[in-house]
């Protein structure tokens, strides 16, 4: 899902995104960077990011990751569903 | 695009990927800096998983986990070898088994519509009965309209040639028309063969054509005597058929030669004289079940109305033929032994496989550890081993199946079945040799996966345990073998006691004729008397239940073992050579007495005098007149068997049967009584004593065969068990065992550390084989017959244990010798 959000702003490469979760997550999420890149093959697989080879801002042969339609429609799909749970669990330490 | 091409495109365009994926990630790794880069993760784990991610992962490691399996079983040919000849002893009993069970119930009757065949019985107050008198078969045949046809089956025991105890089957004319039966030689019985004034023909069966013709195709057309009657053969059935009912036939004649054969029988019409015929009957279309039986019931009401054979109260009823016949074959006890006895190999070979599995991962630790060090999880590499597993199993099936067809066949001759148990490779068989070696390689390979795939080395209580497993049933089924051999060995050494070997019994079956109690011995005298008279015959008796027959009686009396009874004439214990120990023997006429065996009077009055006490058997208080010898013939069937005697009444005299001691070989006797008996108005059926008792031998020693045949391979799943622990604790302490005999450890030293190691699992196996084999002869000895009187047969439990001890010695010796020739400095060197 974090993927995604950071993708629907525009293409990126794999190290851009990795500092991009990095930063907006306020360095909390650090898991292993490496770990991005399975995520994006299984999502490449599912169809809802398109990737394309490109040269980076530093002149580096990268590849572009690019959110596709059906990437935009699951990420939706995802933020609702995260809504919809974290207000339930809000409700929830509300109440008890 | 769908995700099914793109994984497509993905599998298709693998290597360019699998490289641009690793270019990035080096990118990616150069980006960071320095002091974060221990932060990406490991790189080569991380591009395992993305390529998991592209495509049908599973498939990709499974062919790679097949073709590393297949190599690692190549390269170790001793291991694979051991684990597949494992595997195929113990698939292949069960499979052999399954081919017997399936040639003797499922398809032993292959003919069309086998299965739409029922038999008939009629049922009244006295309980069921199978056979019906001719007249009444006669009667349904011409008035039903329900049943597509009816065809009936008289067993009789007829002389060829002077050739007694051939058994033919006496069958109406349609019998082979509607069964469906094509002749191998000639032609078979028909309708013209049952018409009034028809030639006596005959059909011979297969099997009786080859022993006592030569298989001469000749033999069409030949003429032959039979009972003293011309008769012609006509043709021979074909190899597969034996009849309908669970019986050998060698010879079938229609029914309406019985007269000829049997002289003083009426023609089948009028005869209601013995209800002697199994029937036989198949539906028409739409008809159901019940109505046939209700019609043939009016039926058979209408015939007691005007004939005795039937009583007012009886009802038909049907069953279908092969329901009928694989019930009396699952009842069988010897049956239920062999089902466990071969179970416990399927279970002696599956702890040997998971053994040997076990300590061929304690082999491949060095490899197991050095995969897991560069990333492989502990899933991972129990499905490379399980995979390894399945292997050995498609293997060991395979093998299995090949051993199980064989060994079916030579247990088939050895049991000498009839030819049409035939045991066939159905793909029933097939299917169930795959689904046993499958769950077999499951269940045993898993946990020795699992053990083997943990990092800490704990792998010893699993492989004590497996060993103990294995121990204990090979122990068992080797002692099951050697009490139950002993017993067979045991029982055809039985004393008799008296000489079976010329001795006649003669069934008058007067009972059938339902005569007046004044009647039915006044035709008893006449026939006893008639038949004494013949030349050789040296006395004569009447019992109710003769020895050695098929009529037993017993009774389950409080606190006492198994008491057989028995109503006999004041002469039996002269002409059975039964030695009066103490009293007399009955007077004539006498009433509420009793004689009972020494062995009874030991169980119900120990230590005291039985002559005058008083025994409560069939309703009535007996006083005890006499004790006599134990009789061998009980002895052979039930070695604890006890005996008591009543004197013969009147009102028994109908059942009883004559029993005739001669001077000389009976067997012409034979052949002519029947004849004898007919000048006197009555039809007798005549039994040799001797055959009764080879027939009773010969069951045993199937059983002893099936059992040896269990034992033989339960000894070479011992042996093979034990050389691959002895062998494998050797590979693996080589170095140990050098370093010990560098420092001068002595030869005995050597093998006691060898022995050590796995004694204590064996000594609790052998223990716990010795106690449950306690068990199951107790289990058993409530089924078969046992000669030995202890619970525990002490010669039988040794032969166990010394074949098993032996086994193990011989199997352990080459390991060892290799243990002892361990060159120290050769030893060292290699790591």
């Amino acid at each position: 899902m974090l993927i995604l959000r950071v993708l629907r702003s525009g293409p990126l490469h794999g190290y851009a995104i990795a500092q991009r979760i990095r930063q907006l997550s306020g360095e909390v999420l650090e898991a292993e960077e490496g770990s991005l890149y399975p995520a994006l093959q299984r999502i490449l697989v599912q169809g809802w990011v398109a990737a394309e080879w490109g040269t980076s801002e530093t002149g580096r042969r990268v590849r572009f990751y690019r959110l596709t339609p059906d990437g935009t429609k699951q990420l939706k799909r995802e933020l609702q569903e995260y809504e919809q749970a974290a207000a339930a669990i809000k409700a929830v330490l509300r109440l008890a | 695009m769908g995700r099914f091409w793109r994984r497509l495109y993905f599998m298709l365009h693998r290597r360019r990927l699998e490289r641009e994926l690793a270019e990035e990630m080096e990118t990616h790794r150069d980006l960071m800096p320095t002091d974060r880069r221990q932060h990406f993760g490991n790189a080569a784990r991380l591009q395992e998983e993305a390529r998991e991610a592209w495509s049908w992962a599973w498939f990709e490691q499974l062919s790679q986990d097949l073709s590393y399996g297949i190599r690692v079983l190549w390269h170790a040919p001793g291991f694979t070898l051991g684990a597949v000849a494992v595997l195929a002893l113990g698939v292949g009993v069960n499979l052999a088994e399954f081919q017997i069970f399936d040639a003797m119930i499922l398809h032993r009757l292959h003919f069309r519509d086998a299965s739409a065949f029922l038999q008939l019985s009629h049922v009244s107050k006295q309980g069921p009965r199978l056979g019906f008198p001719s007249g009444a078969v006669e009667f349904y045949r011409s008035e039903s309209q329900s049943f597509a046809w009816l065809v009936s089956e008289e067993y009789l025991d007829i002389v060829v040639e002077g050739d007694a105890g051939v058994r033919s089957d006496l069958v109406s004319g349609d019998y082979f028309v509607n069964l469906g039966i094509v002749p191998a030689w000639g032609r078979l019985l028909d309708r013209r063969d049952a018409e009034p004034g028809a030639a006596a023909v005959a059909v011979v069966s297969y099997p009786y054509w080859q022993t006592h013709w030569g298989a001469d195709p000749h033999v069409v057309g030949r003429v032959f005597h039979v009972n003293n009657q011309l008769v012609q053969i006509v043709g021979v059935a074909p190899y597969d058929f034996d009849g309908l009912s669970p019986r050998r036939t060698d010879l079938w004649l229609p029914l309406i030669v019985r007269p000829q054969l049997l002289i003083g029988s009426a023609p089948l019409r009028e005869d209601f004289s013995r209800a002697s015929e199994a029937l036989f009957g198949k539906l028409k279309p739409g008809v159901s079940q019940a109505a046939g039986e209700a019609e043939l019931t009016v039926l058979t009401r209408e015939l007691a109305r005007r004939q005795r054979a039937f009583r007012d109260d009886e009802r038909i009823q049907s069953e279908f033929v092969q329901a009928s016949m694989s019930r009396t074959f699952a009842h069988s006890p010897a049956i239920a032994i062999f089902v466990v006895m071969v179970l416990l190999v399927l279970l002696s070979a599956c702890a040997n496989l998971g053994n040997m599995l076990l300590a061929r991962g304690l082999a491949r630790e060095r490899e197991i550890h050095i995969r897991m060090a560069i990333g492989a999880s502990r899933a991972r590499i129990v499905r490379q081993l399980m995979t390894e597993s399945f292997l050995l199993a498609v293997l060991g099936s395979a093998a299995g199946l090949v051993f199980g067809g064989v060994s079916a066949r030579l247990l088939m001759n050895a049991l000498g079945a009839a030819a049409n148990f035939r045991p066939s490779m159905s793909w029933q068989v097939v299917f169930a040799g795959l689904v046993l070696t499958l769950l077999s390689a499951a269940a045993f390979g898993l946990p020795s996966a699992l053990q083997t795939a943990r990092p800490s080395s704990r792998k010893v209580h699993l492989r004590r345990s497996l060993v103990g497993v294995q121990v204990a049933v090979s122990c068992l089924l080797l002692i099951s073998s050697g009490v139950l051999a002993h017993n067979g060995v045991a029982s055809a050494s039985v004393d008799l006691g008296f000489d079976y070997r010329n001795m006649v019994v003669i069934y008058p079956q007067l009972y059938a004729q339902q005569l007046t109690v004044a009647t039915a011995r006044q035709e008893m005298d006449t026939l006893s008397v008639r038949l004494s008279a013949m030349p050789g015959v040296e006395g004569a008796t009447a019992a109710v239940a003769p020895p050695l027959g098929g009529r037993v009686m017993f009774e389950n009396l409080p606190g006492l073992p198994r008491v057989y009874r028995n109503v006999v004439a004041p002469s039996y214990f002269t002409v059975m050579k039964l030695p009066l120990l103490r009293g007399r023997s009955f007077a004539a006429g006498e009433q509420n007495v009793a004689i009972v065996s020494e062995s009874a009077a030991r169980a119900m009055w120990p230590n005291r005098d039985p002559l005058g006490k008083i025994l409560n058997l069939t309703g009535a208080d007996r006083t005890i007149v006499g004790v006599v010898k134990d009789s061998g013939a009980n002895l052979l069937v039930d070695a604890d068997s006890v005996e008591a005697y009543l004197p013969i009444q009147a009102a028994d005299v109908e059942r009883s049967a004559l029993i005739l001691h001669t001077r000389t070989d009976p067997a012409e006797l034979v052949r002519m009584i029947p004849a004898i008996a007919a000048e006197v108005k009555q039809t007798v059926s005549v039994v040799l004593m001797r055959a009764s008792r080879d027939s009773f031998l010969e069951g045993q020693r199937r059983m002893i065969t099936l059992i040896g045949s269990i034992g033989a391979v339960a000894t070479a799943l011992a042996a093979a068990g034990m050389f691959a622990l002895v062998a494998f604790t050797v590979a693996q302490r080589k170095r140990e065992l050098g370093i010990r005999i560098a420092i001068g450890a002595t030869p005995r030293h050597i093998l006691g550390v060898l022995l050590s190691q796995n004694g204590k699992p064996t000594g609790i196996g052998i223990v716990t084989g010795v106690v449950l084999a306690a068990v199951l002869s107790r289990l058993v000895r409530s089924l078969v017959a046992l000669q030995k009187n202890n619970a525990v047969d002490v010669i039988g439990f040794a032969a166990g244990i010394a074949a098993f001890v032996l086994v193990a010695a011989l199997a352990t010796l080459s390991p060892a010798v290799r243990a002892l020739k361990i060159d120290p400095s050769a030893t060292l060197r290699e790591e």
